[in-house]
Formats: structure tokens, C-alpha cells, sequence
């Protein structure tokens, strides 16, 4: 039993590492037609701050549809966890009760990990199928953003200077929100390699069955990885809010697509029990790449929308064929 | 008995099925239909016909789609037909989606007009300012803050925004028809979606493209912000910010040597009160041909011009400019 669960995710690592070396060829394609279609704009230090501390907040919220994906699920509420726990922090700081940026941003990480427990425990403990279940408390969570804000936006003059700064302010060169990026992308590789509770969630995504016979209590996984994802997507909303500067109820609305995008881009299955850090990361890069550099390469508004859900299709579908490919060989190689 | 129980029963049906005719205390209903519920904007448009319906003696009902989107606007409209509102004000999400749904509307005698967006089968568009009115204003920004020459861009809404692209449209038609202006290059126009990632994107990259550009303008309150906000955090840059912005937003942003020297915006709370006015005139037949003007219950007169695409319009008043002096009052208002 031990020898076989030592196995299976040797191989899938196996064959994401492949597949992630395919997608860093692609983006890497994507990048040298962009800079030759843009003249040279692209990749220039300028350029590149720009899009690592505009995008930040969207590869933040990858990493943590990834672990939700991993487990079978997925989480369409977390633009709106995202506009509640923001404005939530914004209201209390404007409000004058929350005075350290510090004790906002765990705050709007308080929020959203409450958001991200009810989203767990109405999948887990209410048997509602988490597309269902978000979809519904993505409306409450919304709704609630509207309420507790009355419809007003928080403005930059209402936000600790403090906090708005974080967001401009950087070390050894690289913005701080792309530093909360980097951590976090360590700290994912590390909890889903290296820990019991990471390895969990790979059994509970690709054998629930399994997974329960082996001990695993699914149910406190779920909730463990649906309060996780809140609370990152807590603190994409401090993140959000802090970088603009301004807290609005429709803000992040349909964030959650270009988060899945980045997801199954970076060769995540939507049956659970597939994905990587690395692949995720790559996938959200690629997201930000395409979104920053439509406009610079000089492509019409009209076409920007459809030319980007044009690349995100060729680049799911090498996925899936690549994907297909691996699960023949594999298959061919038992029948032998 | 039982008999006479029976008919109690069936009167107290009966009355209570005439009671619920019409709106609280039999009042006629005006309703308001904004384009999202998150707006303050539509906020402000709201209190002002809440403000005027309270005056004219009729019950207010407001009624918003969660996003901005004309289907579901079109279900809104549906429902308060039913219901029997005497009037609607609506600012629509799309120039033509929703004509049929209104025409279904007017053809049971409900007054309908259109305010902030207009839309085809409107009977009147409340107009905050008319489009020429507003494109003047924003190119004399434009022209003031370049010093009469360079180079300056667009960065609006949606593509598809029906108000933006008319006062660009506009901007456009001036710029072109006056030697004074000769001297402006307008090098693109950007579309930030009203969102503060894509406006901040737009924005960034019009700086990497046009390094000579000195004057960005925004007709929009949410890419006015955005843009605002990146000049304030690249102040070497010397770029300019004009355009149409919410005062309470803008508060850090506007004023001499800051990002926005000055900016543009109409009063939402005098075009939501004049809808309810509009509704109240339409159905007293107050409302004559185009050409024609008549003085409405709030004592004001409105001249009546065809409307595009409303049958008919008025103005509401011209927009009024925030600059460093009054910022600070203003944006304790809206």
C-alpha cells in the first residue's frame, strides 16, 4: 500500500514536469511575438514592474483555485470573497478602527477565511456541488459587499497612507506584491511536496474513494481548502484594494475566469488530483502577459476580448491533447 | 354557518385583492432603473428622484440589476410593468436592446423615460448634459492643459459605452471643425472596461507608447480615477489628467500641481429629481412637439429637442467643473 502511494505522484510529477517545460516554451513564444509586434516595448524594466504589481493579486488567487481544483472542486465566489473582505478593511480603516496596515491586511485574510469556511462547509457538510454552491454564495457574498458599503466606493483619501504605500513600495528592487507572489509560491511548493496535508489533497482530488478507505477524513480536507482559498483571496482583496487605492462593490467581478484561465492554462485537471505550483504560476504569468500586452501591440479594443479567449483556448487545448497523449501511454505501458 | 363563513372569507379575499392595487397607500409607483447596484453615482441619481417623488406626491422604487447587463434590465422593466408603475426612469445598459421591452411599456400607457444612458423607445431622455455641451468642456480641458499643442489620448469606458462614445464622437467633430485646435494630435483612444486593473493597464501602456504625451483624458469616473492614480504614483511623468470624475473619489487627486488640475462632472442627484419631474409631465401631457418647451412641476422650462435615440430630450443643466477651491465641499456631497 505505502510502495504504490510513493509511486503515483512520482509519476504525475513526472509528467507535469514535462508539461510545464511545453507551457514556458509557449509563453516564452508569446513573449518574442509580442516584443517584435510592439517594437521593442515590451520587455523593458518599466513594462515589467507594471505587470508584476498589476497582476499580482491574479497569480496570488491562482494558487489558490489550484488547491480547490486539486481537490475536485472549484471556487467561482472569489472575486466576490475578494470585493467583500477588501471593502470590509477599507470601511474599518475609513472608519478610522483598524489604524496598521499590517492589522488590514490580516483582517481582509480574517474575512475571507471566514467567506472560504462557508463555502467549505456548504460543499462538504451540505453535499452541495461546489459550482452550485459557489455560484449561490457568490451572490450573497456580493450582495454583502454592496450592504455593508451602501453602494459608495472607500477613497484613497479614507486608506491608511501606510497601506497605500505598501502596494508602490519595493525591496531589492522587485514590488512588494509581487513579493507576497514570491512567498507564496514558495510556500506552495513546499506544503504540497513536502507535506502530509499537501499529499492529502492530491489523494482526495484524484481517489476519493481511496483516499477514504486510507483514512483521509475528505470532509475536513474540503473545508481545510475552501478556508485556505478564502483566506488568500483575503488577502488578494487587501492586496486589490491597496494597489488602486480605492474599494468598489463591483470590484474583481469575474476575476474567478481569469483565475480558472490561469489554472487550466498551467495544465490544472478540473477532475481534481492534477496541478502544480509551477504550472499555476506559469498559467497566471501567461494570463497577465496576454491581458498587459493586447493594448501595447496595438490590437483593436474590439478584438482584444476575443483574440485573448482565443489564445486561452489554443493553450488549453495543447493541454488537453498533450494530456490525452500521456494518459495513452501510460495506459498502453500497463497493458504490456 | 357555515355558509356565512364562507362568503366572510370570500369578501375579505376580495378586499384585500383591491387592496393591493397600486403602490403604499394607493399612491401611483415611479420606479428608477440604474445600470448596476454598486454605483454611487446612480446612488446620488436615486436619492434626487426619491427627493422628487416624495414632492410630487407619488411612491418611489428603485430597482438594480447586479451588473450592468440590458437582459437583465429587460426582466426588471417586465416586473415593474406588471406590478402597474405609472412611470419608469431608466439609464440603459445598450442603445437597442431594450426597445421592445419599453414599447411593451408605453403601449399600456407608462411613461418612460431614459437618464445618465439613452436607449431606443425611450419617450424622453433626461439628458445630464448635452453631448456637445460636455465633448466643449472636455477639449477646452484638453486645450488648457497642453497650452494649445501636443500630444493628448482618450481612455474611456467600455468600447461599447453609449455615452463615451458620443462625447468622443463629439470631441472628434470639434477638434476637427476648429483651426484652433489644429495643433492637438489625439494619438489613440483606450477602452479600460471601468475596471481598475484593465484602466490601469490602458493607462501604463499609453505612457510606454506616447512618451511625449502630455494630457490623458478620462470621460469616465472610474478610469479618471485609475489614470489619476497612476500619474500621482509616476509624478515625473508631467502628464495631465482631464475628464468627467466623482468629486468624493477624486479628492486626493484634484487640484493645482496635482495629477487633475481640474475635472468635469453634472449633478446626479438634479438629473435623478428632473426624471421624476419628466415622468410627471409626460403624464399630465404636459410634454409638446420637438421644437416646443413647457415649464414642468419643479417650476423649471426645458427646451424639448429630438432625442437620439429617444423620440425626445431635455438638458438638464451644463456640467459643472470641481477644481482645488471646491473639492474639498463637493466631495462631501457625492
Amino acid at each position: 500500500m505505502k510502495n504504490t502511494k510513493n509511486k503515483i505522484p512520482g509519476k504525475i510529477s513526472g509528467l507535469l514536469r514535462s508539461r510545464e517545460s511545453s507551457l514556458l516554451l509557449v509563453m516564452i513564444l508569446l513573449v518574442a511575438v509580442i516584443q517584435w509586434r510592439s517594437g521593442g516595448m515590451f520587455l523593458t524594466g518599466t513594462v515589467i514592474t507594471q505587470l508584476t504589481q498589476n497582476y499580482a493579486y491574479t497569480i496570488v488567487l491562482s494558487f489558490g483555485m489550484l488547491l480547490v481544483l486539486l481537490i475536485g472542486g472549484i471556487d467561482i465566489a472569489i472575486g466576490a470573497t475578494l470585493a467583500l473582505s477588501g471593502m470590509s478593511t477599507s470601511l474599518l480603516m475609513a472608519s478610522g478602527v483598524i489604524t496598521n496596515p499590517f492589522l488590514a491586511f490580516l483582517f481582509s485574510i480574517l474575512v475571507g477565511m471566514a467567506c472560504g469556511w462557508i463555502i467549505g462547509v456548504t460543499i462538504s457538510k451540505g453535499k452541495v456541488i461546489p459550482i452550485i454552491a459557489t455560484l449561490g454564495l457568490q451572490y450573497i457574498f456580493r450582495g454583502l459587499t454592496y450592504m455593508v458599503s451602501g453602494s459608495n466606493w472607500v477613497s484613497s483619501d479614507k486608506m491608511l497612507a501606510g497601506y497605500k504605500s505598501f502596494a508602490q513600495g519595493s525591496f531589492l528592487g522587485i514590488n512588494n506584491l509581487f513579493w507576497i507572489v514570491i512567498i507564496m509560491f514558495v510556500a506552495m511548493l513546499v506544503f504540497l511536496k513536502w507535506t502530509s496535508f499537501g499529499r492529502q489533497i492530491y489523494e482526495v482530488g484524484s481517489n476519493p474513494e481511496a483516499a477514504k478507505i486510507s483514512g483521509i477524513h475528505i470532509d475536513r480536507v474540503k473545508i481545510a481548502v475552501y478556508t485556505i482559498n478564502g483566506a488568500i483571496a483575503g488577502l488578494a482583496g487587501a492586496m486589490y484594494t491597496s494597489m488602486y487605492a480605492t474599494a468598489q462593490g463591483n470590484m474583481a467581478n469575474g476575476a474567478e475566469m481569469d483565475v480558472i484561465a490561469a489554472c487550466v492554462i498551467g495544465g490544472v485537471s478540473l477532475n481534481g488530483g492534477q496541478g502544480s505550483a509551477t504550472g499555476v504560476f506559469l498559467g497566471a504569468a501567461t494570463i497577465a502577459i496576454i491581458s498587459k500586452s493586447l493594448s501595447l501591440v496595438g490590437i483593436d479594443a474590439f478584438w482584444q476580448q476575443a483574440l485573448k479567449g482565443g489564445i486561452i483556448a489554443v493553450a488549453v487545448l495543447i493541454n488537453v491533447i498533450v494530456q490525452r497523449n500521456a494518459a495513452r501511454r501510460a495506459l498502453e505501458r500497463r497493458e504490456i | 354557518m357555515k355558509k356565512l363563513i364562507a362568503t366572510l372569507l370570500a369578501l375579505v379575499m376580495v378586499l384585500s385583492l383591491v387592496a393591493c392595487g397600486g403602490g403604499k397607500s394607493g399612491e401611483p409607483v415611479y420606479a428608477i432603473i440604474c445600470k448596476d447596484a454598486s454605483n454611487p453615482y446612480m446612488s446620488r441619481m436615486v436619492q434626487g428622484f426619491k427627493d422628487a417623488c416624495a414632492d410630487i406626491g407619488v411612491t418611489a422604487l428603485e430597482k438594480s440589476p447586479e451588473t450592468t447587463s440590458a437582459e437583465d434590465q429587460i426582466a426588471i422593466i417586465n416586473d415593474l410593468v406588471a406590478q402597474g408603475v405609472k412611470g419608469i426612469a431608466i439609464a440603459a445598459n445598450d442603445a437597442a436592446a431594450l426597445k421592445a421591452t419599453i414599447k411593451a411599456a408605453t403601449d399600456r400607457g407608462i411613461a418612460v423615460v431614459t437618464l445618465d444612458s439613452d436607449t431606443e423607445g425611450s419617450q424622453m431622455f433626461v439628458n445630464q448634459a448635452g453631448v456637445k455641451e460636455v465633448a466643449q468642456v472636455l477639449v477646452d480641458s484638453v486645450y488648457d492643459m497642453t497650452g494649445g499643442e501636443g500630444e493628448f489620448a482618450v481612455l474611456s469606458a467600455s468600447s461599447t459605452a453609449t455615452n463615451q462614445n458620443a462625447w468622443i464622437a463629439a470631441m472628434d467633430t470639434i477638434i476637427k471643425g476648429d483651426s484652433k485646435y489644429a495643433k492637438l494630435t489625439w494619438v489613440e483612444t483606450v477602452y479600460g472596461d471601468d475596471e481598475s486593473q484593465k484602466s490601469t493597464d490602458e493607462m501604463q501602456n499609453l505612457m510606454t507608447k506616447y512618451p511625449n504625451l502630455e494630457v490623458v483624458c478620462c470621460p469616465t469616473t472610474v478610469g479618471v480615477l485609475a489614470a489619476a492614480q497612476v500619474v500621482t504614483n509616476n509624478p515625473d511623468c508631467g502628464i495631465k489628467i482631464a475628464g468627467l470624475g466623482l468629486p468624493s473619489e477624486m479628492k486626493d487627486y484634484v487640484g493645482e500641481g496635482k495629477a487633475c488640475p481640474y475635472m468635469y462632472l453634472w449633478n446626479p442627484i438634479d438629473v435623478g429629481n428632473c426624471s421624476a419631474y419628466m415622468i410627471k409631465a409626460i403624464l399630465d401631457g404636459k410634454v409638446g412637439e420637438v421644437g416646443t418647451s413647457f415649464t414642468a412641476d419643479n417650476e423649471k422650462t426645458y427646451d424639448i429637442s429630438a432625442g437620439d435615440p429617444a423620440e425626445k430630450q431635455i438638458i438638464v443643466g451644463p456640467p459643472f467643473q470641481f477644481t482645488g477651491e471646491n473639492i474639498d465641499d463637493w466631495a462631501n456631497v457625492y
